[in-house]
């Protein structure tokens, strides 16, 4: 199992009142998935990717990762995970603005201490990937939403990650760049990485392998695609 | 290891324009700070060579006893500080420690050699223990020297500020001589003819190199020190006895001090404190010393308000920055100290840079202006300590000023954009 989350709680106090998003919350994603994760604005969703990749943590309950249990009161262990192992798009992008695309592409690299040729080679074939190449010495505020979704892409995949979290990951974006994205995470999969998104997109929700629909923090219902599934399993084994 | 030192200096370069604030808050501050320290060290300077003696409070210092001959040359000075008197005062309650000077009983001159002039003048020497003046002595082979009796090289000796005094305000300014600073003195050789004076000569009198080992405020003479050894040497040479012209008794605390000066009075011989200061100029002293103390205080507030918002404000500028590196996996800890290097540095630079500035300053002050006030002679005069003081507070203020900014970001969630 590469990821398994065993009866996660989480709340949140607002106006002094104790409102529980994820409740009891049971969750497992295998390599080479797609998984969707659908559900109202506010069933809890975000949260739960939040709480996957280290940056909040549960009022209860375990995560585990590689059948591993993962110390998550360890600030070390969590960073350590959110960079190597763990790829990040955000539906804000969260890129640093003042910087070059190669730089914020290379950003995660830089914190592992790990940038040589190759890795720059690679962060120039994931630019060339998502068509930014010429934008590579720009700055990254200067670019459009769609473009910033690319660059934060291409960053999320610079340490080649085992898991990529990606949150409303084509929000922001038009159709024709909706499905740019979706072509690089199916090829994603098909390299035997696990993609979790939080979605309401229908387009991204029929390529997914497992879809869970949440509603006040529980996982109410599971469509599992087993004909896809089989077909990726086939082409690995 | 390169990648995090890369990291380390985009944090560096961030946030440029509140980093020139604080740096240039701590340099002007560091400036302030390092002028009032220099002018209250010249004031303190010159109300001590002015109206003080140089007598520290929990010191004594023992002379012959006073004359009482009816007649300008008599025989019957007062009683003379020998090893008997030494060993009564040591046994007095409240003493410590002695230390004597002993008098070279010869007659003495010295010869200063110019490229082909020679100068010639008659002294006094006086001999003083090591562990007495081993604080003046400038270098390792020097202390050593004296420590151990060695004079291959040339016998040790320290010139009292007295005697500097005395030829800079007397001699040099008579006779346009070039002035001599006491920090320079050191290292000079020239020649002693012991035995022999303008005056006299004891049959055997011979030369000896002398190489100058620093200057002492702490022996008042006008004449030349010399290690204790050498001049029991000399005295042995010419049968001369050993006297001692004075003795500096340190006392357990200084409310001994009155206890054992009376003591030493008692044994017919002179004894003088530091009580040489007016009220009137201790308390001017004491005001001066007062004002530039708050002065510095102001100083370092003000900065400290400053700093402290500014490098607050740098931190929270860039949260959004650290936000990022978090969820993209730095450490809080490579963070906290990326951002703590870079205002120790900062802070370091800002007081290196203020320091530079006002020596140059002060060294141009003293170059150009002649400060004509009657016996002032404005100086570069900072102890190490308040140096120090001023390094680790520049250093300490923006780091520490950081900390709550960056124990508020740390405190912040990373799941809320």
């Amino acid at each position: 199992m590469l990821l398994y989350l065993d009866n996660i709680c989480k709340s949140y106090k607002i106006s002094g009142e104790k409102i529980s998003v994820l409740s009891h919350l049971n969750f497992s994603a295998q390599r080479g998935e797609i998984i969707s994760i659908t559900g109202r604005s506010g069933c809890g969703k975000t949260t739960l990717l939040n709480i996957i990749n280290g940056l909040c943590r549960p009022d209860s309950g375990n995560i585990f990762f590689h059948d591993k249990k993962v110390p998550l009161w360890c600030d070390i262990s969590m960073s350590s995970l959110r960079n190597k192992k763990i790829g990040q798009i955000f539906q804000t992008f969260r890129l640093i603005d003042n910087e070059t695309v190669l730089s914020n592409v290379l950003l995660p690299a830089r914190i592992k201490g790990k940038v040589n040729k190759e890795v720059i080679e690679q962060a120039h074939n994931l630019l060339k990937d998502t068509g930014l190449w010429m934008y590579k010495e720009q700055k990254a505020g200067l670019l459009s939403g769609g473009q910033k979704q690319r660059v934060a892409l291409a960053r999320a995949l610079i340490n080649n990650p085992e898991i990529i979290l990606a949150d409303e990951p084509t929000a922001n974006l038009d159709n024709d760049t909706s499905k740019e994205i979706f072509n690089i995470l199916i090829n994603l999969k098909q390299q035997g990485r696990c993609i979790i998104i939080a979605t309401h997109d229908p387009y991204m929700l029929k390529l997914a392998d497992k879809t869970y629909k949440m509603e006040n923090g529980k996982i109410l219902k599971s469509d599992v695609k087993n004909t896809t599934r089989n077909r990726l399993r086939n082409s690995h084994s | 290891m390169i990648q995090k030192i890369y990291l380390i200096l985009k944090e560096l370069a961030g946030n440029k324009f509140i980093s020139f604030i604080v740096f240039s808050v701590i340099t002007i501050s560091v400036i302030i700070t390092i002028s009032f320290l220099v002018i209250s060290s010249n004031f303190n300077s010159y109300i001590k060579h002015n109206f003080a003696t140089s007598i520290p409070p929990d010191e004594i210092l023992v002379k012959q006893g006073k004359s009482k001959g009816f007649f300008l040359f008599s025989e019957n000075s007062g009683r003379p500080i020998d090893e008997e008197a030494l060993k009564k005062i040591k046994s007095l309650k409240g003493v410590e420690k002695i230390n004597p000077v002993i008098a070279v009983a010869v007659p003495t001159s010295a010869t200063i050699s110019f490229f082909t002039f020679n100068y010639r003048s008659d002294l006094i020497c006086a001999g003083a223990d090591y562990k007495f003046v081993e604080k003046n002595l400038t270098t390792p082979e020097i202390r050593q020297a004296w420590k151990r009796g060695d004079y291959e090289k040339g016998i040790p000796v320290l010139v009292p500020g007295a005697l500097i005094d005395s030829y800079n305000n007397g001699l040099a300014a008579a006779n346009d001589l070039p002035e001599i600073v006491p920090e320079k003195i050191a290292g000079l050789k020239f020649k002693i003819t012991f035995g022999l004076s303008s005056l006299s000569y004891l049959p055997g009198y011979f030369e000896k190199q002398a190489i100058i080992a620093g200057y002492t405020e702490k022996i008042n003479l006008t004449g030349l020190i010399i290690p204790m050894k050498a001049a029991q040497e000399i005295n042995g040479h010419f049968g001369k006895e050993n006297r001692y012209i004075f003795a500096y008794i340190k006392v357990k605390d200084h409310k001994w001090t009155e206890s054992v000066k009376k003591q030493i009075q008692n044994l017919k011989l002179s004894a003088e404190t530091g009580t040489s200061l007016s009220p009137q100029i201790i308390v001017l002293q004491r005001s001066v010393n007062y004002f530039i103390t708050v002065m510095i205080g102001l100083v370092i507030t003000l900065a400290s308000v400053a700093v402290a918002l500014c490098s607050a404000t740098a931190v929270w500028d860039r949260i959004e920055y650290y936000r990022i590196l978090r969820i993209l996996g730095s450490t809080k800890i490579f963070i906290a100290f990326t951002i703590l290097l870079k205002n120790a540095l900062s802070g370091f630079a800002a007081f290196w840079i203020g320091f530079s500035v006002i020596k140059k300053i002060s060294i141009y002050i003293m170059n150009s202006l002649s400060l004509s006030i009657p016996g002032f002679k404005f100086q570069w005069i900072l102890q190490k300590e308040h140096l120090f003081a001023v390094a680790i507070v520049s250093i300490s203020l923006p780091v520490i000023s950081s900390l709550p900014a960056i124990m508020r970001m740390f405190s912040s969630k990373l799941d809320h954009s």
